[in-house]
C-alpha cells in the first residue's frame, strides 16, 4: 500500500467494509469512488464521540461530535488517525434504555459504540462497575444483544431511535 | 494439502471489518497466520482487562473443523507446552458471574477444553433443547462468524468480574 494511502472502515453503506482513499483525495471523491455518497439530508461523520464526556458530573444530554464537511480531504479530516467514516447518517440517534421500570434516554452520534450507550445507562441508573458487570443491552423488539463495539448507526441503519432494555446476561446453566 | 471451503470461509470472515476493527483496536489478533499445514486449529490472542494476577493477553485456540456450517470450539492454549492450558492456569470470574460460568474448568463434559457457552460445539452438545430456548440470542446462524465468539471471550476477560488467573 502507497504512503499516502489512507485505509478506514466504512459504516452506513451496507455491511461495514473496508475503504481507502490518497491523504490530498476530498472525502466526496472517496465516498463517490465507493458508491456511498449521502443522500439529500444524510450526514457524514468521522471517528468515534469522545468519552470524557461522561466524565464530566452534568453528563450531557447529548453527544456533542459533529458531522464533517465531505469536501474537505482525508488529510484534514485525521481519517488515518480517526478510522471510521460513517455515511448516509442522522444526526443524532435517540436512545431509550429501560431498567427496573424506569426509563431514561438521550441523543447519541450514530458512530458512538453499544460499549458507549451500555457504560452511559450504568451510570444514569446508578449501577456499579461490581454490580453492574454482568447486564447487556439487548435491543428491542428483537431482544438481540449488539456487539459492544458495533456503532448504533450500523445497529439499524437509517433508524433515529432505538430503544434497548439494561439485563442481566444469564449465565448458561446445564451439566 | 488443500484449502478445504471451510478454511477459505473462515479467511474470509477474518478479513472482514468486523474482525479487522477489533485488530485495530488491539483487542485481538492472529497468533499466526491460518494455514493448511495447522488447520482446523486457528490461534488468537485476545486482550484482557488488566489485573493484578493476569496476562496482558490469552492464547485461544480455536478449532474450525467444519466452519461454519457448526460452531467452532475454543479453549485456552499453553504456547510452550503446545496444549490446552493448565486448568489451574485458566482465567477466574467472581462466582456466579458470567466470566466463571463460561470459563469453568470442571462440572460438564469438556472442562479446559472448551467454553461453557451455546457458541461452543463441545458445550452446545446435549444442550440443545434447553439452550435453544434458554439462549437464543446465541444460537449459532449461517451468519454467526468466528468474530461473534471471539467478541464474546474478549468481552468477558473485560468484564468487571474478571479476576485474572
Amino acid at each position: 500500500m502507497k504512503k499516502n494511502t489512507v485505509e478506514f472502515f466504512l459504516h452506513g453503506n451496507g455491511k461495514p467494509q473496508v475503504g481507502s482513499g490518497l491523504d490530498g483525495e476530498t472525502l466526496r471523491d472517496v465516498l463517490a469512488r465507493l458508491d456511498a455518497l449521502p443522500r439529500d439530508g444524510e450526514l457524514v461523520f468521522v471517528g468515534e464521540p469522545e468519552d470524557s464526556e461522561f466524565d464530566d458530573e452534568s453528563d450531557a444530554e447529548e453527544d456533542s461530535q459533529q458531522p464533517v464537511d465531505v469536501g474537505a480531504t482525508l488529510n484534514v479530516l485525521r481519517v488515518r488517525e480517526l478510522r471510521h467514516v460513517h455515511t448516509r447518517a442522522v444526526r443524532r440517534i435517540k436512545v431509550q434504555v429501560n431498567f427496573n421500570g424506569k426509563h431514561k434516554d438521550r441523543k447519541f452520534s450514530p458512530a458512538a459504540t453499544v460499549a458507549r450507550v451500555l457504560k452511559w445507562a450504568k451510570r444514569r441508573f446508578k449501577i456499579d462497575a461490581a454490580a453492574g458487570a454482568d447486564y447487556v443491552l439487548q435491543l428491542l423488539p428483537e431482544k438481540t444483544v449488539p456487539r459492544p463495539e458495533e456503532h448504533l448507526g450500523d445497529v439499524r441503519p437509517g433508524a433515529k431511535v432505538l430503544e434497548f432494555d439494561l439485563v442481566r446476561e444469564v449465565t448458561p446453566q446445564g451439566w | 494439502m488443500a484449502v478445504t471451503a471451510a478454511q477459505r470461509l473462515l479467511e474470509a470472515d477474518l478479513d472482514r471489518p468486523e474482525f479487522r476493527i477489533g485488530v485495530d483496536k488491539g483487542q485481538w489478533a492472529l497468533a499466526e497466520e491460518v494455514s493448511e499445514a495447522s488447520w482446523p486449529f486457528v490461534y488468537t490472542w485476545i486482550t484482557a482487562a488488566p489485573r493484578q494476577q493476569g496476562p496482558a493477553r490469552w492464547l485461544v485456540r480455536w478449532d474450525a473443523a467444519g466452519y461454519n456450517a457448526q460452531r467452532a470450539t475454543g479453549a485456552f492454549w499453553d504456547l510452550g507446552k503446545k496444549t490446552f492450558l493448565d486448568a489451574s492456569a485458566w482465567p477466574k470470574g467472581r462466582d456466579g458471574s458470567v466470566p466463571a460460568g463460561v470459563f469453568k474448568i470442571a462440572g460438564w463434559a469438556a472442562p479446559g477444553k472448551g467454553f461453557y457457552h451455546p457458541y461452543d460445539r463441545l458445550a452446545w452438545a446435549g444442550h440443545e433443547a434447553q439452550w435453544t430456548t434458554a439462549h437464543p440470542q446465541f444460537l449459532w446462524t449461517s451468519t454467526s462468524t468466528l468474530t461473534d465468539f471471539i467478541t464474546l471471550v474478549h468481552r468477558l476477560l473485560n468484564n468487571e468480574a474478571y479476576l485474572g488467573c
